[in-house]
């Protein structure tokens, strides 16, 4: 799930699903519905805006803010993204500095308010808002960034993000802000599991129902069905077929996408997409690998010593430009002379950040890092602080073309105090990912938005076109007018977010303390009653005389015995 | 108090002992006390909640006909082809691994494999958590017994595991080449570490990783059709996985219908506890031999280092008749291990990770097995801390003595020469300060590690050495390399005689290995249990008995006060105990008519003298010659002397016994200051009847004694003598009140003595030299071969044996560079040197003794 805000000077709701068939056997979603006007001063009135998100956004405290709950399955070569929370809050400046983490975890049922200082950080180079937000340098000192790994996202922060899309939602009230709302979900479909024994596929096997029609509010809602591997792989046919067809080319790479706009099907009861195979496929293929994915792991054994390890490939024939950003836990101390970058064997040394002459905004910074920096790299680190500040990295890299370069830290393992271990202390610590930006060259295997545009539209042509025309025309019209355009941007933004780890940190018998108060109270119990019976009874002597027994008669006896032998022996 | 601690140290050694050997044979005995039913402790586990759902038993056929067929085709090697097509099929994750092995013994000798695994990514979370199947691959010319219907039901598994939605940890299906070489280097490269040597095991790269790795199961069966599946936990260094995941395993098994045993033994229901007693105890024995190894019986033993619990289950084929358990019922186990696994919300932590297993069902927990081995090494403690004590308290004594008491005592020199020679001094107890210098026992010990750490790198050189020189091969060369060590280790007291150091010295070279040893062992037993309890079994009562050779003087205690009837002065009178109640402490002459009260407080441990006439003394052939002496029951008035030359009679009525120097012609001096007897008592043996330990005889009125003073039948009447008033006439001659026959008889028993004092030597030396870890290895190999092949001639026997010691102790180092098992480590670096240590202990010659012979 994806939320993102931005303030903008557009006004449209916008309903959106990608679907993409991997050779894999899975099925990529991608859901997305944008929330953007522009409000006039005048009338502060919304219709389709949420209400506590335009108080949340209202009190001005943040510009941006973007909200990833993620479950990843996890193969990073899906090119889908996994496995984290992601809090992003931009703050303009003015307003207070906390952050309103209690508002948004009450509106999404998020450990939110777990975000505190000593987790968060403020990245300088990796993190820029995104979707119709204003080009002006933001101060990276006003960015927040935090990781939950530990959460786990489920239906319960599902049913409030629901609630959020218009046509949904019962309550909708006026703003007088102009954002951008940007809610998306990606899902991945194993076919294997889904279709139980085929590869046919459908709206409804994937959503357990059918599509009941278009929101009424959107000025958009389009299906888009990839069907680029249509030619290479295993052939499908689409049922009912596409009334459009539309090619996108980025990068060099053409995309074929199956277009049914919703809004125009008129649907009566409820409809349905299915991808249905003229040939049984025997074998699942592999998916061609991504220009750039990563892998990160957790190395060494023992409680003693680690190491974080990522590993990043490199698809691409020439060098690329990466920034590599960790958000390391205060639990887990790294070492900074042990970051070790080593791409193909050779080891790259990073510089410092001041070796690059770069422009004073920062916006303009990052892109000139992006597009222009050839031969330099630099690092920023701030080193954690113990139960206050996380340990942040963040490297800027050149990595040579089809290279696998292994970025490594090593660690300690530390004891925590022993209220500070989870329930569940022996399940392990989560640690947060990476995350690697790039700016790719080529559009292979990329299904992302373009960083300026906001639907999934904009990446089929230039975002000029778009912001010309989508309100003239209705968008099959539009593809039919633009699909020849080629969409070829500078570069295509991906953010890759690594696996999260777990490491099991030494963990102490938490039944010990159960067994201290165990013996602590045996202890007691035993001595409660001698101690009881000394203070509360009076001692008394007791006649010496009078004592007798077997053991003294016998006792008596044998010395007397003794005292005869004796005798006799010695006569 | 020095008595006390002496006798609290002796009867401690013996208790530990003792309690030890009972305790260690209790556990299965009385089953119910210190054997425990196995439960589960993780509720986690649900362990067979849910009704089995495997149905692809007719794939597993299949895919079993298949692999057949396609492994004919690779001899020597795996058909990864087919093997990854397989998987690929199933549309899993599908990677190899590739590793070098560098031969750590060999010069570029390279070996290489090739591992093949494939990824079931978790549909419920994101890999961060996984489970391993591993199945060990051995191609039709490999001499273990093949593992392809293994094979074939894992990947029926996988297809089956891939259908299923419930899987919140990946899993990993493992095939591995080279036994455990392939595990050793797949799991290296997934947590990009080396355990060994450097160098040695390149585990390579590796391009695709599930999450932390939480158990893993390695199956091996080698047949389709299974007559029982063995349960096997020891792993790498004694490692065992966590009693949990080995009961879900037998719960799963009989939950199924699968017979499955422990130790290849079955549970046995003998009515007879005896019966059932040694059943449970052989089954016993078995994983405590297995586990003192230190090297996994399975490819599981090489999780555990990584905290990732595993076992191996091996499924053997049905022979006799009745219904097996085919793929059916043992893809419904795997399946319920694997749902029970991915259960788990936790690491593996509730239950034992120490416990030894008689039976499927039961265990012995830590705290029941422990006990018997920390008595064990309390033993060797309480000993260096006596040795110590006594150390201590000889000069304490002597300068805390009393100022009259010394009046009392006598120091008289029967040899003039001698004195003059060696003046007073060379005799007073005071001479006994502790006077030891820490300089001769820290090189020593520095030395004999230095060896050890030498040794420890030696093979690569001795293998040079012999190829180059001799042309032999790798594990013979090693072999004779270690066997010239050896015996440069046992001739090196030769040369650490010379050296010498006094007896202090000697004797706290003994506390240092003593408590390196009692440490050694209490600290592999934290690991391994069994190779702890094994090696204290063999070495600590040997060790208990090793002394320096004059360690004797140190056991001497200082004269009894309230006695100041007896003083032994020279340092050569090494011993002196009461003939009466030997092996007790004795301070008896409380009564002034027994002039000889003994100060033979508590005879040291290691002397070994239980019986009153047994007189066992360690190293009893430092004394060439054995005395004894009596004093006279017939005192003078005036403070005897007597002297006690070397061929001097025996006075058997006497108390003490007087071991010398046999090198030392005249110095054994017994003095004594005895106070005049009381009229009346003249013929009264100088001795109470019984002995009495000091707190007795205190307690006991003297009056009491004075009334009864009591005549003892010692011995045979021809032993009593009494000695001429004169001690001067005394001193150079035979007494001579002796008749012929008796000195004869005496003769006779001083040379029994004499022999027997030898043997016990020379049988200290020899079982310390049998101790020596080499040749412990070369004993219990031989031992092993003769039990495999009872019927080879002997010499056939020999030459196998021989054979196979060579190749252990190759494993052995192998193994400590590929895998990291410490055994070989252990036992050369440490556990050699100790012997050593030991080793010269008892062939120590004290410097004192060289000064006298002088």
């Amino acid at each position: 799930m994806y939320i993102t805000f931005g303030i903008s000077q557009k006004d449209y709701f916008d309903e959106e699903l990608l679907l993409k068939p991997l050779p894999s056997g899975h099925v990529y979603a991608y859901f997305q519905f944008t929330t953007l006007w522009d409000v006039d001063p005048q009338f502060n009135i919304a219709i389709c805006f949420p209400g506590p998100w335009v108080k949340l956004s209202g009190g001005t405290m943040f510009k941006s803010c973007t909200l990833l709950l993620q479950k990843g399955s996890g193969d990073m070569k899906i090119g889908a993204i996994q496995y984290l929370t992601l809090l992003l809050v931009l703050n303009c400046g003015h307003g207070s500095k906390k952050t309103p983490k209690s508002a948004l975890s009450g509106l999404l049922c998020a450990s939110l308010n777990f975000i505190d200082a000593a987790n968060s950080l403020s990245p300088e180079l990796t993190l820029r808002p995104a979707g119709v937000v204003d080009n002006k340098p933001v101060n990276s000192s006003y960015l927040r960034y935090a990781t939950l790994p530990r959460e786990i996202v489920c239906t319960e922060n599902l049913t409030p993000w629901k609630k959020l899309l218009p046509c949904d939602s019962k309550d909708t009230s006026c703003s007088k802000m102009a954002v951008e709302l940007r809610q998306t979900v990606s899902l991945v479909y194993d076919i294997v599991i889904v279709g139980a024994g085929s590869q046919d596929w459908s709206l409804r096997k994937l959503f357990g129902m059918g599509l009941g029609g278009a929101c009424p509010l959107a000025t958009m809602s389009n299906i888009y069905i990839d069907i680029t591997s249509n030619k290479t792989e295993t052939p499908f046919q689409l049922v009912p077929p596409a009334p459009a067809v539309t090619t996108s080319i980025r990068g060099g790479y053409e995309t074929i996408l199956a277009v049914y706009d919703v809004k125009s099907l008129k649907i009566s009861s409820m409809f349905n997409v299915a991808v249905v195979h003229t040939q049984i496929p025997q074998v699942f293929n592999i998916n061609s690998p991504p220009v750039i994915f990563a892998n990160r792991y957790i190395v060494g054994y023992g409680q003693e010593r680690g190491g974080i390890v990522t590993k990043i490939h490199i698809n691409h024939w020439k060098s690329l430009n990466i920034v590599y950003l960790e958000n390391i836990p205060w639990f887990l101390p790294v070492y900074f002379h042990t970051l070790k970058i080593v791409a193909n064997g050779k080891e790259i040394k990073p510089g410092k950040l001041g070796s690059i002459n770069f422009n004073p905004g920062m916006w303009t910074k990052i892109d000139l890092m992006y597009m222009n920096i050839s031969k330099y790299v630099m690092k920023q680190y701030i080193p954690g602080k113990e139960r206050t500040r996380p340990y942040y990295l963040e490297v800027a890299l050149k990595l040579p073309g089809r290279s696998v370069t292994e970025i490594s830290i090593d660690f300690d393992y530390v004891f925590l105090k022993w209220q500070e271990y989870p329930p569940d202390a022996n399940h392990g610590f989560y640690i947060g990912s990476a995350i690697i930006t790039a700016l790719l060259p080529v559009g292979k295997n990329y299904t992302g938005l373009p960083q300026d545009g906001s639907t999934i539209t904009s990446r089929l042509a230039h975002p000029l076109m778009i912001i010309n025309s989508v309100y003239e025309l209705n968008p099959i019209t539009f593809f039919k007018i633009c699909f020849s355009f080629n969409a070829t941007r500078e570069g295509y933004l991906v953010q890759l977010r690594t696996e999260t780890l777990i490491i099991t940190l030494p963990t102490p018998d938490f039944s010990m303390p159960y067994n201290v108060i165990c013996l602590a109270c045996t202890v007691v119990a035993l001595a409660f009653g001698p101690l009881h019976n000394i203070t509360t009874k009076r001692l008394r002597l007791k006649d010496n005389e009078s004592q007798s027994g077997p053991l003294l008669w016998i006792k008596t006896k044998i010395s007397a015995l003794r005292g005869v032998v004796q005798e006799k022996v010695l006569k | 108090m020095e008595e006390g601690a002496g006798k609290q140290e002796r009867t401690q050694v013996f208790y530990c002992e003792k309690i030890e050997i009972v305790h260690t044979l209790l556990p299965p005995h009385k089953a119910e006390i210190t054997t425990s039913r196995t439960y589960f402790s993780e509720n986690a586990l649900l362990p067979g909640l849910v009704k089995g759902d495997f149905d692809e038993d007719m794939t597993a056929k299949n895919y079993q006909s298949e692999l057949l067929e396609e492994s004919s085709r690779y001899p020597d090697s795996v058909p990864y082809p087919w093997l990854l097509a397989k998987f690929r099929q199933l549309s899993l994750d599908v990677y190899t691994h590739n590793f070098t092995l560098n031969y750590p013994l060999g010069y570029g000798t390279k070996y290489t494999g090739k591992n093949v695994y494939a990824i079931l990514r978790a549909p419920r979370s994101a890999s961060t958590e996984a489970l391993v199947l591993s199945v060990p691959y051995r191609s039709p010319s490999s001499a273990h017994p093949g593992t392809m219907p293994s094979i074939a039901l894992m990947l029926s598994l996988a297809k089956f595991f891939r259908r299923q939605k419930y899987w919140a940890k990946d899993v990993i299906f493992l095939v591995t080449e080279h036994e455990q070489l392939g595990v050793q280097a797949w799991l290296e490269a997934y947590h990009q570490t080396t355990c060994g040597r450097s160098g040695v095991l390149d585990h390579g790269d590796m391009t695709g990783r599930g999450g932390a790795i939480q158990a893993a199961i390695n199956l091996e069966l080698h047949a389709e059709k299974i007559g029982h599946v063995d349960v096997k936990v020891e792993g790498l260094n004694g490692q065992l996985p966590n009693l949990d995941l080995v009961n879900l395993v037998h719960r799963m098994c009989s939950k199924e219908g699968v017979k499955h045993t422990f130790k290849n033994r079955e549970n046995s229901n003998h009515r007879d506890p005896m019966k059932e007693w040694f059943h449970q105890l052989k089954t016993l024995m078995a994983m405590v031999t297995t586990q003192a190894t230190g090297i996994p019986n399975g490819n599981h033993g090489l999780f555990h280092r990584f905290g990732i619990e595993a076992v191996t289950l091996e499924g053997f084929e049905k022979k006799e008749k009745g219904s097996p358990a085919v793929f059916y019922q043992l893809g419904r186990v795997m399946e319920g291990l694997f749902r029970s696994l991915n259960n788990l919300l936790e690491r593996f932590h509730q239950s034992y990770f120490f416990y030894l297993q008689p039976t499927t069902d039961r265990y012995i927990s830590i705290g029941m097995y422990m006990p018997p081995l920390g008595l064990l090494c309390a033993a060797l403690l309480i000993k260096a801390f006596g040795l110590w004590l006594r150390m201590q308290k000889d000069p304490a004594d002597s300068a805390s003595a009393p100022a009259g008491r010394k009046g009392d005592e006598d120091i008289l020199e029967v040899d003039k020469e001698e004195q003059s020679g060696e003046g007073d001094g060379a005799y007073s107890v005071e001479q006994q300060v502790v006077n030891f210098s820490l300089v001769p026992v820290g090189v020593a010990v520095l030395a004999t590690h230095i060896l050890g750490v030498a040794l420890l790198s030696a093979p690569r050189p001795f293998t040079t050495v012999g190829l180059e020189w001799g042309g032999l091969a790798t594990e013979t060369s090693i072999y004779v390399g270690y066997v010239v060590a050896a015996l440069v280790m046992i001739l090196i007291p030769l040369l650490a005689s010379s050296i010498g150091g006094n007896m202090e010295s000697w004797t706290l070279l003994n506390i240092v290995a003593l408590l390196e040893l009692a440490t050694l062992l209490l600290a592999v037993s934290m690991q391994n249990f069994s190779l702890a309890l094994l090696a204290a079994t063999i070495y600590t009562p040997p060790a208990l008995w090793m002394t320096p050779a004059k360690n004797r003087s140190l056991s001497l205690p200082p004269p009894p006060r309230e006695s100041n009837s007896l003083a032994i002065l020279s340092q050569h009178t090494l011993l002196a105990i009461n003939r009466h109640a030997p092996g007790r402490m004795t301070s008896a002459g409380t009564h002034p008519s027994h002039m000889c009260s003994l100060l033979t407080s508590s005879p040291p441990a290691h002397c070994g003298i239980r019986r009153r006439t047994v007189l066992a003394l360690n190293p009893p052939t430092r004394y060439d010659l054995l005395f004894r002496a009596a004093l006279n029951d017939n005192p003078p008035t005036s403070r005897p002397t007597y002297l006690l030359p070397r061929h001097l009679g025996y006075f058997p009525t006497s108390s003490l016994w007087i071991l010398a120097r046999p090198s030392h012609h005249r110095c054994y001096l017994l003095t004594t200051s005895l106070r005049p007897k009381p009229a009346g008592h003249r013929n009264i043996p100088p001795f109470p009847s019984t002995s009495r330990l000091p707190s007795t005889s205190s307690s006991m009125p003297s009056a009491a004694q004075n009334k009864y003073p009591v005549s003892l039948p010692l011995e045979p009447t021809g032993y009593r003598h009494t000695l001429p008033t004169d001690p001067d006439t005394r001193c150079r001659h035979r007494a001579p009140s002796y008749s012929k026959a008796t000195a004869q008889r005496n003769q006779v028993q001083d040379w029994c003595l004499f022999v027997y004092c030898r043997f016990l030597s020379v049988f200290q030396k020899l079982l310390w030299l049998l101790l020596h870890p080499l040749l412990l290895l070369t004993i219990v190999v031989s031992i092993f071969t003769l039990i495999t092949f009872p019927e080879l001639p002997w010499d056939e026997v020999l030459d196998r044996s021989l054979g196979a010691t060579k190749q252990a102790l190759v494993f052995a180092i192998i193994d400590s560079s590929v895998y990291g098992n410490w055994v070989f480590s252990v036992a050369t670096a440490i556990l050699t040197p100790n012997w050593l240590i030991f080793w010269l202990v008892l062939n120590s010659k004290p410097l004192s003794c060289r000064r006298v012979k002088d």
